[in-house]
């Protein structure tokens, strides 16, 4: 199985990792408990700054695409092939139209809802 | 004089191999690369001009025809000079590291060239195998503890001949040395299955194939290195010193026969260097 990146796209170099990784996983040519390279290999092989990889590395075991065993390495998480269809960035904007919407109906401003969603995102409270 | 005859055998043995020989087997492999793969329909394997690298196997070719002739000449000069032969032992070392210069200089030339392939490599994607890579997967585990077999009866050689007590034997330091060696061959090895893609447009197969045809090298030479070790020791050991001429010259030539042993170079995709020619240097030009 191969990963294309272009390095020129307007796509994020760590944004194209992680579709690519995401759909051998949806094809199944990465199954549960395969084997991923590791960070410093996969670096190298497409001359990127090992920083880039580590990030998308990182964000797909938030997604429990991968998972991380130490030294022993990286591997396909067991439930990676449902999760991979989750799209956070999608989830995330769904919600929050969800919620400016029903705001809005009760009377909310514009700029009241961005006030307090930069209060609330400073303070942490979320 | 059976040892100075055996190491005139040895010693034109080495200038024949390291310096006729295999360089004849390398221009010959350089020539079948430009004949099937010219720059016309493979330009991304050239970065330069062409007349360059004819220019470089042309020079490379001269080189070792030149050290044959300076090997050939000590040779035959020892045969005829006062103490000419016990001159010669002690230049074989000398000699091998001449004899190995032209190689060392194609391997530096090769670097450059790669480091310039990478900075006119006119493609925009990359690609890489979401596989890893292990050590068995370039290694045959018996090759690889045949090695550490090697490595470990050498320490129970050293500590077994320490209870002779001979004044010039150095002891442990010897297993310092080839634990020196054995790990400047991993950290070589992991090199190259870990370290950055110096060919930008190698395929992931001729980079597997390379590094296992390197790793099985690494592993002979370290085994040889270790024996000669044991061979030098034995040798001093039996008051046979004499011999060390003869049994240097034929390790220098295992190291440079097992060094150079290679691939099938019809076996390597070439068609990654086809398309577009990217824009060439020329004479004189830097990227």
């Amino acid at each position: 199985m191969q990963i294309t990146i272009d390095i020129e796209s307007s796509v994020p170099l760590f944004a194209q990792l992680i579709a690519q990784i995401k759909q051998a996983v949806q094809k199944g040519s990465k199954k549960p408990g395969d084997a991923l390279p590791s960070i410093r290999q996969l670096a190298n092989d497409l001359n990127l700054n090992s920083k880039t990889v580590a990030k998308a590395y990182r964000l797909l075991e938030r997604d429990s695409v991968i998972q991380t065993r130490g030294y022993r390495g990286t591997y396909v998480h067991p439930d990676a092939r449902e999760n991979s269809l989750v799209d956070l960035n999608e989830l995330v904007t769904e919600k929050l139209k969800s919620a400016i919407s029903a705001l809005k109906d009760n009377g909310a401003t514009d700029s009241e809802i961005r006030v307090a969603f930069a209060a609330i995102m400073s303070s942490g409270d979320a | 004089m059976l040892e100075q005859n055996l190491f005139s055998i040895a010693f034109l043995s080495q200038i024949v191999l390291a310096s006729i020989y295999i360089p004849s087997k390398i221009v010959r492999r350089m020539s079948f690369v430009f004949e099937t793969y010219p720059p016309t329909t493979h330009p991304l394997l050239y970065p330069k001009p062409f007349d360059d690298y004819v220019a470089k196997q042309r020079r490379y070719r001269m080189a070792n025809q030149i050290i044959a002739g300076i090997g050939f000449l000590v040779l035959a000069g020892s045969m005829f000079v006062p103490r000419g032969r016990e001159l010669m032992n002690g230049m074989a070392f000398l000699f091998f590291l001449i004899q190995v210069l032209p190689l060392v200089w194609i391997e530096a030339t090769v670097r450059k060239e790669l480091k310039l392939m990478r900075s006119l490599n006119p493609r925009t994607t990359r690609t890489a195998e979401l596989n890893p890579r292990k050590l068995f997967d370039v290694l045959t585990p018996a090759l690889f503890w045949t090695t550490v077999f090697v490595y470990v009866a050498f320490w129970v050689f050293i500590a077994w001949f320490r209870q002779f007590d001979y004044p010039w034997f150095g002891g442990f330091i010897n297993n310092f040395i080839i634990t020196g060696l054995n790990v400047f061959f991993a950290s070589i090895l992991l090199w190259f299955m870990y370290g950055k893609k110096l060919n930008p447009h190698q395929s992931t197969d001729d980079r597997m194939l390379i590094t296992r045809r390197l790793a099985t090298v690494m592993c002979l030479v370290s085994i040889a290195v270790t024996l000669y070790a044991v061979i030098t020791i034995y040798l001093s050991a039996e008051d046979a010193r004499a011999f060390q001429p003869f049994a240097r010259s034929v390790y220098f030539q295992v190291v440079i026969l097992l060094s150079v042993q290679t691939y099938r170079v019809d076996l390597l995709d070439f068609d990654v260097y086809r398309g577009e020619a990217q824009a060439t240097l020329r004479n004189g030009e830097t990227p």
